[in-house]
């Protein structure tokens, strides 16, 4: 008894049917669908090129950035080291001259300590001797 | 030209099933007319992608998710909920207004229709799917995403609460009739 109702509901529902007006409603929405992306290429294209145009700058610039930035970075090593420099060479001038000027001094202190010692006293012995002599010559 | 002609003959070959069902569910004929639409258009949409031998399960799958959107969305308008025993009291009656209805089998035909209404959803979709659409156990299985075995037993049990609405309703008639 209820199989049959079961059945017989199953029948009854079979007989409903989609109206016709809306699958051509729906044909209607799709053939204006395509004649909006038809209407409208560009606009597909636009949206994906801009994005990828944006994309390529922001890399070029990206990569553009990096080096200017290890650049500046270098660029700051090697003023700081010309300063260093600039600084460090009168230094080094200063104590090389002063080095040299010590070194005349020494020598000159030595040359006058080798004079007096080693030619003075012959020089003095030779007037001497001249000097006796060319008095003795006199007196005689 | 190709795509137009395809989507033509499903339409032809589908529309009738997925028609159906929508009705179902959503138990109106203008939300089940929206529901076939919407589905036809997503069915030209997803056409160049759809494989050909999963479209009717394709078809049933987004209707049946259209559907339990919309009713999710329209909850509060008259939405076919599981429903406790005492429910069918509080239903409008149209039929007890005329006594002489319930000797008429036509009336069991609509106290079942109605039942079919008050079913909860998955066992609904069984019941249609299985002896409305004529779709088989595995099929259904794949619209629904559950097991074969789960077909089986919502198909049982949406025959039996069917049943058991159907008596209760002529109960409830034969209560009002004599009072």
């Amino acid at each position: 008894m209820q199989e049959d109702l079961h059945s017989r509901l199953a029948r009854e529902l079979r007989k409903e049917t989609c109206p016709q007006r809306v699958i051509d409603e729906a044909r209607r929405k799709i053939a204006a669908e395509t004649a909006r992306g038809d209407a409208r290429p560009t606009l597909r294209y636009v949206i994906p090129i801009a994005f990828a145009g944006i994309v390529l700058m922001c890399g070029l610039l990206l990569a553009r950035w990096q080096p200017a930035a290890g650049n500046a970075g270098r660029q700051t090593e090697l003023a700081e080291q010309q300063t260093h420099g600039r600084t460090q060479v009168p230094r080094e001038l200063e104590t090389a001259l002063g080095l040299i000027g010590t070194a005349l001094i020494d020598a000159g202190a030595r040359s006058e300590a080798v004079v007096s010692d080693r030619a003075i006293p012959p020089l003095q012995h030779g007037f001497d001797t001249a000097r006796d002599k060319i008095i003795s010559h006199t007196q005689l | 030209m190709i795509r137009e002609l395809e989507f033509k003959i499903l339409c032809e070959r589908h529309s009738d099933q997925i028609y159906r069902y929508a009705r179902a569910l959503l138990a109106n004929q203008a939300d089940a007319e929206d529901a076939t639409q919407e589905v036809l258009l997503r069915l030209w949409r997803h056409l160049p992608r759809l494989n050909p031998f999963n479209l009717k399960a394709w078809l049933l799958r987004t209707t049946r998710h259209y559907c339990l959107d919309e009713i999710r969305r329209k909850s509060h308008r008259a939405a076919p909920l599981p429903v406790d025993e005492d429910v069918l009291e509080q239903q409008p009656d149209e039929f007890a207004v005329n006594p002489s209805f319930a000797a008429d089998s036509s009336l069991r035909l609509e106290q079942a229709r109605h039942a079919l209404l008050q079913l909860p959803e998955n066992l609904r979709s069984v019941f249609v799917l299985y002896e409305v659409n004529g779709l088989r156990y595995r099929e259904i299985a794949k619209t629904m995403g559950i097991p074969i075995n789960s077909v089986k037993v919502y198909l049982s049990r949406a025959r039996q609460r069917m049943s058991n609405l159907v008596t209760k309703q002529i109960e409830c008639k034969k209560i009002s009739i004599h009072d």
